[in-house]
């Protein structure tokens, strides 16, 4: 029994058998890895577009065009308000007048979550 | 005893046992991941969503729109929270039968008179009360209202005194959406 | 072991099987890349398409002047241009009926030129695409596309589409111009000027007949101007085709829909839930066909009707659908 096990031991035929099928699966693992790297650029990128706050920031803009200047006396009070409802999902909004002539206004939008930071300022005729 | 052949058998069960190893702790682990398509899906629920707010936040004169819905909210209304047929007839429309929704609002609670206002926390009404499933998206506006064309028993009133100006009331529509 | 430099036949057999699957999976598996990767790929560029059309109004350049109104200059000489839709860019969604016509004559005319400036076509790759605009209830497997006043497709731009692996992309869109939707379907008693293929005169009074399928998408009433004596307007509402006679006018100031009255008053009167519901009461199935007859008396009117878009919060709105294959 214990020479059976020596000559067992001693004996390398098969090892190559074993070496090429270590080869594989290391072929194996790593062209997983690949598609994988390959998939999660697709998903990478399309949560890239879900991800990007276009409506939100265009909501404000349109806020700040339409409604502001009929609201214009109470600003502070509107901007707190979207504020706290922004606050809410993590992200900070507001509609800001930073100069004001007989015919216009300029208004500051800013809005900002953990992402993306967005400021634009714009001339809104009174 | 015939030894021939026998290491290279156990070799080879070797070799076979490893790469089944290999293979099964491949498929168990999340390297391999879902379909991308279902990520395009939840896009143009997101952007549907999107599209039917701003479609339906048009003037108030228009009665299936959302500011006309927000103005006609009324507590002693029997159906209150239900939002006006018409408003649902055009949502439905929008969306589609295919899509089923959920719909809520947010508003800032105000007390206060005309010279100092206080905003107390976010209040919640459930306007269509429908479950979602897990994979649901959510998408939301901004609606800027008037108070002095609220009614006295709106949800949204705020609790102010001596303000005879227009005061402005944001309120947050929020759409819940799921494919069926 | 064998000194006798003679390989054996197992350790051939073997090896050359080995080689073979080896040299076939590595020729195999690139395509299988570039399938998942086209496949992503192809959501971004109908998403792409979808949203240089449905939310920019494009620009035109030809070197000297530039502006935004491609849509008469995208046939001059030396014009490059970016197509899109919108109205402005304040408006997104809100489709110019000139831009949509535009597109149409530019995609019939030179495809490939509008496939480079929708960037579609680059020296990587080449995709076919598919653009337009159906109502908001078609389905992919039961398009219904928008018509003109005159039976024509709103639009249909591109080529057809094929069963191959395709993305589709589709926004919700409004479109200004409802006339060119709708016809312009003007009534005047005062004048006496009606259209005349749907119209006929009955005394002083005009008759009108509309063929719907049940459910009517759009019929809504603005109502301009109130005459003298007894301003009155009366709908009739059929299953099947239409009935001989022309529809009784009730009492004045009124508006007569089948039983209900509402109030004459000079503005617009969205009646299609109410058409609609009273159709479903008369036992209306899908599908059936239908029709109203309307008698106009004393009144200007102008009706904006249509079998295909739908009035959503006052205006006709529809679906762009963007199709992208390879």
């Amino acid at each position: 029994m214990g020479s059976l096990n020596l000559r067992l031991i001693k004996d390398e035929k098969g090892q190559v058998l074993i070496i090429f099928s270590l080869l594989i699966a290391t072929v194996i693992a790593s062209l997983s890895i690949l598609h994988a790297q390959n998939l999660l650029a697709g998903v990478e990128s399309s949560r890239a577009l879900m991800v990007f706050p276009k409506e939100d920031i265009r909501n404000l803009k349109q806020i700040a065009k339409n409604e502001l200047p009929d609201y214009i006396v109470f600003e502070d009070d509107l901007n707190k308000q979207i504020e706290m409802i922004y606050a809410l999902r993590g992200a900070y909004g507001s509609v800001k007048k930073v100069y004001e002539e007989y015919n216009y206004y300029k208004i500051r939008v800013l809005f900002s979550n953990s992402e993306v930071e967005y400021v634009d300022t714009f001339i809104v005729r009174k | 005893m015939n030894n021939k052949a026998q290491a290279l058998t156990l070799e080879g069960v070797t070799a076979a046992l490893l790469l089944l190893l290999v293979l099964y702790t491949l498929f168990q682990s999340s390297l391999v991941i879902s379909p991308v398509w279902s990520e395009l899906g939840d896009a143009q629920l997101k952007q549907i969503g999107y599209d039917t707010l701003r479609v339906l936040d048009r003037d108030e004169s228009y009665n299936d729109s959302l500011k006309y819905m927000l103005y006609h909210l009324n507590k002693t209304d029997p159906e209150y929270p239900k939002p006006n047929e018409e408003f649902i007839n055009s949502l439905e429309t929008l969306l589609t039968s295919s899509i089923r929704y959920r719909l809520e609002v947010s508003w800032t609670n105000i007390t206060g008179n005309s010279t100092l206002r206080n905003f107390n926390f976010i209040e919640n009404l459930v306007l269509i009360n429908n479950t979602p499933t897990p994979d649901a998206v959510m998408v939301s506006r901004l609606v800027v209202l008037d108070n002095r064309s609220l009614t006295p028993s709106s949800p949204f009133m705020p609790n102010l005194d001596n303000v005879t100006s227009s005061y402005p009331i944001v309120v947050e529509v929020r759409l819940i959406l799921w494919a069926v | 072991m064998d000194d006798n430099g003679r390989l054996s036949l197992d350790m051939i057999i073997g090896v050359s099987i080995f080689l073979f699957v080896f040299i076939y999976v590595a020729q195999f598996l690139p395509s299988v890349f570039a399938d998942v990767r086209s496949e992503i790929s192809l959501a971004h560029e109908a998403y792409k398409v979808a949203v240089i059309l449905a939310e920019d109004p494009g620009r035109w350049d030809n070197g000297s002047m530039n502006g935004t109104g491609w849509e008469n200059h995208w046939n001059e000489l030396n014009v490059v241009f970016r197509p899109g839709l919108a109205y402005s860019r304040d408006h997104p969604n809100y489709l110019s009926y000139e831009k949509i016509k535009a597109f149409q004559d530019a995609v019939d005319d030179n495809y490939t030129k509008v496939k480079e400036y929708l960037g579609l076509k680059t020296p990587d790759s080449d995709y076919e695409f598919n653009v337009s605009i159906q109502t908001l209830d078609s389905k992919p497997y039961r398009k219904t596309l928008i018509q003109d006043w005159d039976g024509n497709y709103t639009l249909n731009a591109g080529r057809a589409i094929v069963t191959t692996q395709m993305a589709r992309f589709e926004r919700i869109v409004w479109i200004d111009d409802i006339e060119e939707l709708t016809g312009n379907i003007t009534i005047d008693t005062d004048k006496g000027s009606y259209p005349t293929t749907i119209c006929t005169l009955s005394g002083s009074d005009v008759d009108c007949r509309f063929n719907y399928i049940y459910p009517v998408n759009m019929f809504v009433i603005d109502v301009l101007q109130l005459y003298t004596p007894s301003p009155t307007l009366s709908l009739c509402l059929d299953i099947g085709s239409c009935a001989a006679g022309s529809c009784s006018l009730g009492g004045p100031n009124l508006i007569h829909i089948d039983g209900t009255d509402i109030n004459l008053e000079e503005r617009e009167y969205n009646l299609k839930d109410l058409i609609n519901q009273k159709f479903k009461e008369l036992g209306a199935k899908n599908g059936d066909n239908v029709c109203i007859r309307v008698s106009v008396r004393d009144l200007k009117v102008k009706l904006y009707q249509s079998d295909t878009i739908d009035y959503i919060a006052g205006n006709p709105t529809a679906k762009l659908v963007v199709v992208v294959w390879q």
